[in-house]
């Protein structure tokens, strides 16, 4: 593949229609944001596979992108979800083993509050959980969600409001789980 | 702390692996640049265990012997004849809405694995059924067979990664998790030849100097595991024949070893010549192959066959047998 090209990305990928190579570009340019939003949901060795469905699927769809846009990484972080989300059982696993890392009797009220957010999570919907990742972990905004996922701006703002106040109520209904609202995107929020 | 903190901590990450962009960029180029797309649809991705692959008839060199002497006017009558009897054939039933699209074919494809200890193509021939819906989502049953490779240091890369196990059966869900993708695309497609050679032009415009080739791929995939009506494959093939570049070539066969007449057209970006196969009596659409080029950037010669598919056959089903039901779950 070639070294980073100069275009913007929606140049690239119409570029790499004729010339298979530049795609290079765009996978050198956005593999951290990809791999990294993979690897802090499903853990490192699942990352890669994720990793290479995602940029295989983008590169198989690149056709499709609007070589207007300046930054595919929306559009692959949302295929990189739709890749994910074949792999909640496996996340959720991950999640819950992390939840119980709590060793010592202070932290026992910590893994309490974790193993409950992984039940909450859980409860959602698919699309519900997914735009919330989206939201929270790979920090894109209703914009960029909506493009990610192909979805109009109203349907990010109803799924993440539905899926945060789900979220709440869990948690609000545990002992341990005292959620508040300090969170900076919070300003965001419907 | 607000439930999106509580998520980022559940999502906390260590130190990255630097090996890891090199080993993923390894295998992302060898999913793609390395190989064309004609055989191994969207789909197909989806059921990818990583270690899937595929393959051709042993030392098959097939498609590079070289075209016939009328080779486009001769390709264009084939795929005229094909599309002839193509428009008098019965249809399949109405595919309803909780009904499935049965197709089962024998497929043979090359896949590159990059592990750790380097990266091997293996060829290994397998079989195909699929169950799909008309909003794309399903279910897929493939059993691999016993693999092969194409060269001696393939092999031993291979045994350097532990001889992986190539073969197996798999069972998987298709969610149709591709966006805003069409599912079965097929569905709206035209059956007048004029407005299908525009709408299949129009959406491979993109691809420049691949055009032609291009096209070429969609209507292979139109044709492979989506609903069409007698009307829409004689369009297909009609298209087909108004492709410049389009030649027959001499020596094929399908991959159960039918003789066949192989309507081919190179694609000079990935140094691939792919190809129709249709059986020279009935002028009934046998499957597909795939054969490299002189120049390829997998470093075959030219005329080994990287990829292969043979229908047997399609119909419309009530249901999906329980055991790909309960084994897809699992």
């Amino acid at each position: 593949m070639h070294d980073l090209d100069p275009g913007s990305d929606g140049r690239v990928i119409r570029r790499s229609l004729e010339d298979p190579h530049a795609f290079g570009a765009i996978f050198e340019r956005h593999f951290d944001a990809v791999y990294g939003y993979a690897r802090r949901r499903v853990g490192a060795d699942l990352a890669e596979e994720v990793a290479t469905e995602a940029f295989v699927r983008a590169y198989d769809r690149r056709r499709t992108f609007d070589s207007e846009r300046s930054d595919a990484r929306p559009w692959l972080l949302g295929i990189a979800a739709n890749v994910l989300r074949r792999h909640w059982r496996t996340e959720r696993r991950r999640h819950e083993a992390y939840a119980r890392v709590g060793g010592d009797a202070d932290a026992v009220p910590e893994a309490a509050l974790r193993s409950e957010v992984v039940v909450a999570l859980d409860n959602l919907s698919r699309d519900e959980r997914e735009t919330l990742f989206l939201f929270a972990v790979a920090d894109l905004s209703y914009e960029e969600i909506a493009e990610a996922l192909d979805v109009p701006i109203g349907t990010v703002r109803s799924r993440l409001a539905r899926a945060r106040g789900r979220v709440r109520r869990h948690l609000g209904e545990h002992p341990t789980a005292a959620a508040s609202s300090s969170d900076p995107k919070e300003s965001f929020n419907v | 702390m607000s439930e999106l903190e509580l998520i980022r901590d559940l999502c906390s990450d260590g130190p990255f692996d630097r090996d890891a962009r090199e080993r993923v960029r390894a295998d992302v180029a060898a999913r793609t640049i390395g190989r064309r797309r004609i055989l191994r649809p969207r789909r197909l991705l989806l059921s990818a265990t990583g270690l899937a692959a595929t393959a051709a008839a042993a030392g098959a060199v097939l498609l590079v012997a070289g075209p016939r002497g009328t080779d486009t006017a001769a390709a264009a009558r084939v795929l005229r004849l094909a599309a002839a009897t193509a428009r008098q054939q019965p249809g399949l039933t109405n595919l309803g809405a909780d009904q499935y699209l049965y197709t089962r074919s024998t497929n043979e494809y090359l896949d590159t694995v990059a592990l750790r200890s380097g990266a091997f193509s293996a060829l290994v021939p397998t079989s195909r059924e699929i169950w799909l819906r008309r909003d794309g989502t399903g279910w897929l049953h493939q059993v691999a067979g016993t693999p092969r490779f194409l060269s001696e240091r393939d092999r031993q890369a291979w045994i350097a990664a532990g001889r992986p196990a190539l073969s197996g059966s798999t069972d998987t869900v298709i969610e149709n998790s591709d966006g805003s993708t069409a599912p079965m695309a097929s569905l709206d497609l035209p059956t007048d030849p004029d407005a299908l050679y525009a709408k299949l032009h129009h959406d491979a415009a993109g691809f420049g100097g691949r055009t032609y080739a291009e096209m070429f791929v969609m209507i292979g995939d139109d044709l492979r595991e989506n609903y069409t009506t007698p009307a829409q494959r004689a369009a297909l093939f009609e298209v087909a024949a108004r492709l410049p570049g389009i030649q027959l070539v001499d020596g094929a066969r399908d991959t159960t070893g039918r003789v066949a007449d192989a309507v081919a057209i190179d694609d000079g970006s990935h140094h691939e010549r792919l190809a129709l196969l249709f059986d020279p009596k009935t002028r009934a659409l046998l499957g597909e192959q795939d054969a490299l080029l002189a120049g390829n950037e997998l470093g075959y010669p030219a005329g080994t066959v990287i990829g292969s598919a043979a229908y047997v056959e399609q119909k419309v089903a009530d249901s999906v047998p329980s055991s790909v039901v309960n084994a897809a779950k699992h």
